[in-house]
């Protein structure tokens, strides 16, 4: 199959070229079909009350800090 | 802010796992920026997902109720799968970023990074530096304010496209050397 690597809707690995766009990669067995942003904000919040993840903030991802 | 013009309708931000460890953080200013970032992107009409890759990254070290409520959290995410092609992707971008000298990425990077170009999608992150230029482009980006009681720093997030053309460019000079 004649590629061209320009064509930013294909991707070439190991020897063949494929279609790439929005559903290449197959969801997982069992994921909800669509991510439902309100769920995801009551469930952080959830975890944000329980303490769940009591990071420092990475100082690579801040900037500007005015103390 | 940066915009590129692109159509938005459909594309997929592949969230990587800082963002979601950020928008359950302890600390309410930290989570209340990330999800902020994360309803901004929705209500443009962006559809979020995560590679499963990111279930490993998260759950990992948890147990009991923290563990299941992390879970229940990141069941609500429309969650990609790790196929044969997602991983033959990440070899690739392995070996370019290796030519770069760029040798500090972590393999889940890798995975969520060609979950999204394969996707044709974009990569939303606060860590920058594992998804290095020119292989990816910023797309947008904001500073967000982090409150705190004394002093308020900015949490610097990002969306990024994957410089597909460029990719494809140095694979098939690759393949052509090694021909």
């Amino acid at each position: 199959m004649e590629t061209n690597p320009q064509n930013k809707h294909q991707l070439h690995l190991y020897g063949r070229t494929i279609d790439i766009g929005p559903g290449t990669v197959p969801i997982s067995l069992g994921s909800v079909s669509a991510t439902s942003i309100q769920d995801v904000i009551e469930k952080a919040r959830e975890l944000s009350k329980l303490g769940v993840f009591d990071i420092d903030q990475p100082e690579q991802n801040i900037i500007n800090g005015a103390r | 802010m940066e915009h590129d013009n692109s159509p938005q309708q459909s594309r997929y931000p592949i969230v990587d796992t800082n963002i979601l460890i950020y928008t359950g953080s302890k600390q309410e200013a930290l989570a209340t920026a990330a999800i902020t970032f994360l309803d901004e992107q929705a209500s443009h009409g962006y559809r979020l997902a995560i590679s499963e890759f990111t279930t490993y990254e998260y759950l990992k070290r948890l147990w009991g109720k923290k563990a299941e409520k992390a879970e229940e959290a990141i069941s609500t995410y429309e969650r990609k799968a790790v196929t044969r092609e997602v991983l033959e992707t990440a070899s690739i971008l392995d070996g370019l970023y290796y030519d770069e000298g760029l040798t500090n990425i972590s393999d889940g990077d890798k995975i969520i990074a060609a979950t999204a170009i394969l996707e044709d999608g974009l990569i939303l992150t606060a860590n920058h530096k594992d998804f290095p230029n020119p292989f990816f482009i910023t797309h947008e980006w904001r500073v967000l304010p982090i409150k705190n009681p004394r002093y308020t720093q900015h949490l610097y997030l990002a969306l990024y496209k994957p410089n597909t053309q460029l990719i494809n460019l140095k694979v098939s000079d690759k393949e052509k050397s090694f021909a």
